[in-house]
Parts: C-alpha cells; sequence; structure tokens
C-alpha cells in the first residue's frame, strides 16, 4: 500500500514529471519499421504523453517530430514525404528532422519567417526491426545493442497491443512470479473447462515453493523453485530479468522473448511482444526470412468481454480490470509481492540519480556490439516448453505461425501441451 | 485506504521519509503490519515492524534442563 502522492509519483509520465525525467533517459521503441512503407511513410505516435509523428523521408531517412504544424495545427500524420522531410499538406511548409522549417511555400520568397519557426525533434534510430525514439537531454546516449535485437540465426515475430492501461501495472506484473501458476495455471484450465477442452497436463499449474528477487546491473533477475524443482533447475540457478525500467526478458532454449511497455501517457501503454524463434541443432533457416508483425486482441468482437485463451490475453485483462492507473491506496500486498516493492524502490534509486545528474542503470555511453542477458533454457523442467505454447502465447496471433514451427523445427511441429 | 504513516523518520540519518521521493510501502505478514523503506537522503533500506505484543521464548519447564550458572541447589529453582 503506498500514499496517493507515491503512486502519483511513480505512474506519471508527462514532461517535467520526476518519473517522465526518468524515462526520458531511454531509447523507447515507438513503431515496428515494416509499418513505414513507401505509400504509409508517416505514423502518429504518442510516448511519454506527446503527441508526436514518424516519418520517412524520401531520401530513407527517419525522422520525428511534433505532430501538429506550428502553422494552424493541421495533423502531420497525413504530410507529404520529401526529400528533405515532411511537408504539412495544408500549406505545404516543410519540416526536417531537426523540427526546422525549411520552406513556406505561400510566404514572400525573400520572408525569413521561416527561421522563426521551430518544433519539437527527436532522434530515431532503427534496430532488430525496431524503430527507437530518445525523449531525453542531449547528448543521447548509445541504443542499447541488446542480444536478441542483434542476434542471428532467429526467426522473428513482433506482437503488439495498445493497452489502456499505466505503464507500471504492466511492469509490477512482470515482478510477480506467483500469478503464473493461477493466472495462467488454474484459471486458464478454467477457460479450458468453459470450452470443453481436457489438457493432459497443464505444467504452468505447478505450485511455487519458493521465489527470489535479485538485484543485477540491468536490473533484477527473479527465480523461482517449483514443485518437484530444486535451486539447481534453471527457474532458480538462472532465473529471467527485468531489463531496468521496462522490459522483460523470458524464454527458453525454444524462444527467446521481450516484452517491451512503453508508456505512451498516464493511462495507455504501447506493449511489444518481441519473439526470437530459436531453431533445432543442425536445422538451417532462410537468411532473410521477413519480420511478421501482428497485432494482439484484448477484446473479444463484441467489445465487451477480454479474450482469455491466451496467455498474454489473459494478462492484459488483468493489467486492464485494475483500472487505467492502478489505485495502489487500497492495495494490500503480501509477502510474495517483494519483488514489486523492490521495484518500486528501484525506480525511486534511479529516479534520484537522475536528480543528481548522473545515469541511471541501463544508459550506455560507450559503443558495445552486444549486450547478453541470463537466458533460461529449461523452464519447468519441460526444455523448450515454450515452444510448445506458442499457440497459446501472444504469437498465436502471428499469421505465419505455423510456418515459423515448421522452418525451426525442420519438420511438421506436433510438440503441444494441449 | 493508506493510513497514518507511523514511520517519520530514517533510522540510520534521521531524514524526514515523509520526502515523496523516499519509499514507505506497507505489506502484510500473516497479522503483522510490515514498513518497506527506503531513504530518499541516505539510501538506507530496510523493514519496520510495528510490535504489538512482546513475545520470547517459551519458558523453560521445571527439571527439564540446568540454567547456566545456577546450581541445582540454587534457592530460585523448586
Amino acid at each position: 500500500m503506498l500514499s496517493q502522492e507515491r503512486n502519483q509519483l511513480l505512474t506519471q509520465v508527462g514532461p517535467g514529471t520526476p518519473m517522465g525525467q526518468l524515462l526520458r533517459r531511454y531509447w523507447m521503441p515507438v513503431a515496428i519499421a515494416s509499418e513505414l512503407t513507401p505509400t504509409q511513410p508517416t505514423k502518429r505516435v504518442r510516448v511519454l504523453g506527446e503527441d508526436l509523428v514518424l516519418f520517412r523521408d524520401r531520401a530513407g531517412r527517419l525522422g520525428l517530430i511534433g505532430e501538429r504544424c506550428p502553422h494552424r495545427g493541421v495533423s502531420l500524420e497525413y504530410g507529404i514525404p520529401d526529400p528533405k522531410g515532411l511537408r504539412c499538406p495544408y500549406h505545404g511548409w516543410l519540416f526536417d528532422r531537426a523540427g526546422r522549417c525549411l520552406d513556406q511555400p505561400c510566404e514572400p520568397p525573400d520572408s525569413t519567417f521561416k527561421h522563426r519557426i521551430r518544433m519539437a525533434a527527436y532522434p530515431v534510430q532503427e534496430l532488430g526491426g525496431l524503430i527507437f525514439a530518445y525523449l531525453g537531454p542531449e547528448p543521447a546516449p548509445e541504443l542499447p545493442r541488446w542480444d536478441l535485437l542483434v542476434q542471428q540465426g532467429v526467426i522473428r515475430t513482433i506482437g503488439w497491443c495498445v493497452v489502456p492501461a499505466n505503464w507500471l501495472q504492466i511492469m509490477e506484473n512482470s515482478l510477480d512470479p506467483i500469478h503464473f501458476e493461477w493466472l495462467h495455471g488454474r484459471y486458464f484450465e478454467w477457460v479450458f473447462e468453459q470450452q470443453g477442452v481436457r489438457p493432459e497436463r497443464w505444467t504452468l499449474s505447478k505450485h511455487h515453493q519458493k521465489i527470489g528477487f535479485d538485484l543485477f546491473e540491468y536490473g533484477i533477475v527473479k527465480r523461482r523453485v517449483l514443485v518437484g524443482q530444486t535451486e539447481e533447475d534453471d527457474d532458480w540457478r538462472i532465473g529471467h530479468p527485468v531489463v531496468f525500467p521496462n522490459m522483460l526478458r523470458v524464454g527458453d532454449a525454444a524462444l527467446h522473448t521481450f516484452q517491451i511497455r512503453v508508456p505512451m501517457d498516464d493511462t495507455h501503454t504501447y506493449h511489444l511482444w518481441y519473439s526470437c524463434f530459436v531453431p533445432d541443432p543442425g536445422v538451417e533457416i532462410p537468411p532473410d526470412y521477413p519480420i511478421v508483425a501482428y497485432e494482439n486482441p484484448i477484446w473479444e468482437a463484441d467489445g465487451k468481454r477480454f479474450v482469455v485463451d491466451y496467455i498474454d490475453g489473459q494478462d492484459m485483462m488483468c493489467w486492464v480490470t485494475q483500472g487505467p492507473v492502478a489505485d495502489r491506496t487500497t492495495e494490500h500486498l503480501g509477502t510474495t509481492d517483494k519483488g514489486i516493492i523492490l521495484y518500486r524502490q528501484l525506480l525511486l534509486q534511479e529516479m534520484a540519480k537522475v536528480e543528481r545528474g548522473e545515469d541511471p542503470m541501463c544508459v550506455f555511453r560507450t559503443p558495445h556490439e552486444r549486450i547478453d542477458l541470463p537466458q533460461e533454457h529449461s523452464r519447468y523442467r519441460d526444455g523448450g516448453q515454450l515452444s510448445k505454447v506458442a499457440r497459446v502465447w501472444s504469437t498465436k496471433y502471428a499469421p505465419n505461425l505455423e510456418e515459423i514451427l515448421q522452418l525451426v523445427h525442420g519438420r511438421e511441429d506436433t510438440a503441444m501441451l494441449l | 485506504m493508506w493510513p497514518e504513516n507511523p514511520i517519520r523518520f530514517c533510522p540510520h540519518c534521521g531524514q524526514s521519509l515523509d520526502h515523496p521521493k523516499s519509499l514507505v510501502n506497507l505489506f502484510w505478514t500473516a497479522t503483522t503490519d510490515v514498513y518497506f523503506c527506503w531513504c530518499y537522503h541516505c539510501h538506507w533500506r530496510g523493514e519496520i515492524t510495528p510490535v504489538e505484543r512482546v513475545e520470547s521464548a517459551e519458558v523453560v519447564e521445571e527439571g527439564s534442563m540446568a540454567m547456566p550458572g545456577l546450581a541445582p541447589s540454587s534457592p530460585y529453582l523448586h
């Protein structure tokens, strides 16, 4: 349970807020690269409470500038790409990637008015099929080359969803290991029962005997010992990390994933499921296999019921029903919630570093090739289990999932938990 | 709702824990209130638990064992 003042401090992300200042020290993914095409070279982006437009100019360069034209406030989402930037569709004002106005076609040719116009502009970079933006103070740090973003020899998919909930309750879900045995275990069994499906065994319902949390240089490693396991099992010995401030790394030998939570504003989060399918030993995969993007649904077709027959839909049901911003003045945390408290403390600790003018955790200033993270191989003592549940979690909605499973296994995939 | 916070000052540096960027997070173990605290000023971190009832180990029963420093013939033993 927290005071209202502290709840606001931890959840508000707009310009000028302490949490907004902290989160602006990080490169945030704002789009999937394949979203920008020659016929759709712009995307409206809301991130950390700011409305922006991402674009690719006719020279192929990326830019991120304020959404509204400073002239009459029209959205530049409908802008015309130009070799030097993006033109407003209303009167043709041209803006470059630095937010400078280069041209006002209808003003007198010798006018210097354009030199007085400037709009917000932020650096953007593309890596691993994602487009990242940096909204913080210059100089921008290095874009972290996390292992999965640069890993060779895997097949990637990227799921996305705009979740109508504050980013913190989504992150806190990742510091709560035992929700797995209920939400994705017993609750899933109940969903199966409603559907008339009888899973032979549903390993996700295994009971947690012990959970643990360790700080490490990139965040918090969370660990679990399930019934029948010991501390020698990967789930405890290796664990998997919450990468500070807004990313979960989870996976096993068959599938390595990130879940990235980008605060759009105080009540909406751009959620990405970044999945890397690892081929079986000896299996060759096509070198240029495309990264396919897909939307993960929250709602059934009626727009009222949550989609709860996949793992990530179950998570979203919990995040959204907590309210747009979870009220932590009425929560009742128990002993199994200490990971959540540790994460809150870490946020405040890193916020204090920013106040002192220091770089917080996971801000990198030196060029690097790759940053490796802990990776479990056999979760739940079930080897490459995630490949088996690929049909009941976010990758379920990848239109090419069956083809991917066939490619990575080198044969038709029949390994399912159901 | 968030109760009146009984943890007002950092036990390590004495600064106020009412500072909004310090953390005082209440959680429960069975019937016990536990305040997880982190001090913005000195970075001390710890858990503070109000004590409702002072308890100690069970009383040693007569004749079950000799108490160190007391001879069996001690007048304090009956």
